[in-house]
């Protein structure tokens, strides 16, 4: 990646800031009172089901989609009135949207020429993007004639080029098969890293997400439900919603009975007490995380610091790094546990008990829209 | 993706490869037809041509000698040429509103390009000479407009109105067929990467539709090139075109071998601009038109 080539780079990344962002068709909230705030540099992933509203976010950013209220900033200037060709950020599509008729080096070229920039200098910049994402030696060939990884990265040279101070990338490798789509990941990593640009991602892809991003905002039903780093939204998922989107969870629905003064709650649950530490507030949903759960023989005593209750194995699949249990609750909740590969398999149907410890859960609030199960 | 690195004749040579390979019995009729009513009688106005009234070129150095003739040849050219410009200029934003408009705005639009169609040639033309009579409607509506009167039935200009909306659908559906397969993430692309929007245009959007412009183009150019009600009916003798000289030659004079050389040279020149438009759109894969 050409660590060794530096070139002037005194350019840092642009503030993006959302406050009150809505944009409206007919009755349908595409996008519902967004406050956002990305700072310099941040690389930014939005995740979400389809229809979230993550794409309409960056839609408005960009500038293609108007504003039904709220204001936009990018570096501190509003932009909710500015068109997109004044914008000066970076685009990146799902389908890499390279004009056909030119070639890539034309397609690199296209951005340059638009900012009335001198042939000698035109040539430098794209050398040297074209250096950055790996293309030498296909500058002539026409867009067709690329595999689908070499198109996208001319779609990021393009889109590099001229050093926008925001680049805007809107699931730009959904269109890639597995491998090639996990090598491009690490290399946007790197590209970012190298330009200092604050990018900001659209992704329907929780791995990409979680692999990639500084933060993660996660986007439902045209709302941002949560914004945090991956590991903040996976263990302290604020939302339900954001608890059951990303990653598998096992769910212990119980009824909340008091709560301690050193933040230790009570939840009854099939007439068992569990017991949950670090609990900020109440709710009677328990969200615990496989790999944090474990399976005990029946009758077995629980230490001071876990919480037990009855469970029968349903499912059982060995994945190399771990076995993946299915289990059913007392009140039929159907759940997920992850054990190491060297531990004895247990058998379908034996009844266990679920264990884990009482720091290990969230207690969160039901709400009307949970995910489906991923 | 690899059939586009295809030259433009490997790929016409293949198709037909194609088709008769799937529809070899199915073809059949269709060929019979062909070579008893087009190829037969094409090869015998070629020999007429040369062979009536005696064997020679006397038609060719008959055609060439008079003025006239090459007057109205040139003059059917530039008419057929006009009405292929004016036909891409009133198609082009048609076809375009058309491939952005919703389902509904796109079935009237294409029903009204559609509709002349559907009606007879006819009837059209001499509804044109109702209204281009120079005390017709449009006439009326210059002069209230203090444009004042314009000679339009019995001039060239009255024949390449007439001729251009007869012609409009064929521009119309080669360029809505290829806009409608344009994405518009193109002209984001475009206005992301700095450009205004009338560079988006004339830089991405232009260069994309050119197949859709030739394949109209040409069809407009060479349907006009043969065209014969109408310039009969809106024009008159004064700016006669080439078919009306070859009826005239036939039907009139029964100088079968004179109208067999006009018919020749019509082919001829027209076989040459298709070659050097071919020429000119080299690269241009015109086989983004296919539906239309």
């Amino acid at each position: 990646m050409n660590t060794h080539h530096t070139p002037s780079r005194n350019r840092r990344g642009a503030a993006i800031e959302l406050e009150g962002v809505t944009k409206t068709y007919g009755d349908l909230y595409a996008a519902r009172d967004i406050d956002l705030k990305i700072e310099p540099g941040e690389f930014v992933t939005f995740l979400g089901p389809s229809g979230s509203g993550k794409t309409t976010t960056l839609n408005l950013i960009a500038g293609f989609t108007s504003l039904t209220k709220g204001e936009i900033r990018i570096a501190n200037s509003q932009v909710q009135d500015t068109p997109p060709h004044k914008r000066n950020l970076g685009m990146v599509f799902q389908s890499y949207a390279l004009f056909p008729h030119m070639t890539v080096w034309q397609n690199i070229a296209f951005p340059l020429r638009q900012r009335r920039i001198d042939r000698a200098s035109q040539a430098d910049q794209i050398a040297e993007v074209v250096r950055l994402v790996d293309l030498g030696g296909l500058e002539n060939r026409y867009p067709h004639e690329l595999s689908g990884g070499q198109q996208q990265r001319v779609a990021i040279a393009r889109a590099l080029v001229y050093r926008p101070n925001v680049l805007l990338l809107d699931e730009p490798l959904g269109a890639l098969d597995k491998k090639l789509r996990e090598s491009l990941q690490s290399e946007l990593r790197k590209i970012h890293t190298n330009v200092g640009s604050t990018f900001v991602f659209v992704t329907h892809d929780q791995e990409e997400a979680l692999s990639l991003s500084d933060r993660i905002a996660i986007f439902n039903r045209g709302r941002v439900e949560q914004v945090g780093t991956g590991r903040e939204l996976y263990e302290r998922p604020q939302t339900l919603f954001v608890g059951t989107f990303l990653g598998d969870s096992t769910i212990i629905h119980g009824t909340p009975t008091k709560r301690q003064n050193d933040n230790v709650a009570v939840l009854s649950f099939c007439g068992v007490q569990v017991r949950v530490a670090n609990a900020t507030r109440m709710g009677s949903m328990l969200l615990v995380r496989p790999e944090r759960l474990d399976l005990a023989p029946r009758g077995e005593a629980a230490a001071a610091d876990e919480n037990r209750i009855p469970v029968t194995v349903t499912g059982r699949a060995y994945l190399g790094s771990d076995w993946k249990y299915e289990i059913e609750l007392a009140d039929g909740t159907q759940g997920a546990v992850r054990l190491p590969p060297d531990r004895a398999p247990y058998d379908l149907g034996t009844e266990l008990s679920l264990a884990w410890k009482v720091t290990s859960g969230v207690l969160l609030e039901p709400d009307e829209t949970s995910a489906e199960t991923q | 993706m690899t059939s586009t690195t295809l030259t433009q004749r490997g790929r016409a040579a293949s198709a037909a490869r194609n088709l008769v390979r799937v529809a070899k019995p199915g073809l059949l009729p269709g060929l019979l037809l062909l070579v008893l009513f087009f190829l037969y009688p094409l090869a015998e106005m070629i020999r007429i041509s040369f062979a009536d009234p005696q064997l020679g070129l006397q038609n060719y150095s008959w055609f060439f000698s008079s003025e006239v003739n090459v007057a109205v040849t040139l003059r059917t050219f530039w008419t057929a040429f006009a009405v292929a410009l004016i036909c891409l200029l009133i198609a082009y934003p048609y076809a375009y509103v058309m491939s952005t408009a919703g389902p509904r705005l796109r079935t009237i639009l294409l029903a009204v390009v559609l509709t002349p169609l559907w009606t007879s040639l006819m009837v059209r033309t001499l509804a044109w000479i109702v209204l281009l009579q120079d005390s017709g409607i449009i006439n009326d509506a210059l002069e209230a407009l203090h444009v004042g009167r314009v000679p339009l039935i019995r001039t060239t200009t009255g024949v390449i109105i007439g001729m251009s909306q007869m012609l409009l659908p064929f521009m119309v559906l080669p360029l809505y067929s290829v806009m409608s397969k344009i994405d518009p993430k193109y002209l984001q692309a475009a206005a992301a990467l700095g450009a205004r929007p009338l560079t988006a245009f004339f830089k991405v959007y232009l260069p994309m539709t050119k197949a859709g412009v030739f394949a109209g183009s040409l069809t407009v150019f060479v349907l006009g090139l043969g065209f014969y009600i109408i310039p009969a009916l809106l024009g008159s003798p004064r700016n006669t075109m080439l078919s009306a000289l070859i009826q005239q030659q036939v039907g009139g004079l029964l100088q079968w071998g004179r109208g067999s050389a006009m018919g020749v040279i019509l082919l001829v020149s027209t076989i040459l601009v298709l070659a050097i438009c071919l020429r000119l759109t080299k690269g241009v894969r015109l086989g983004n038109v296919g539906g239309a």
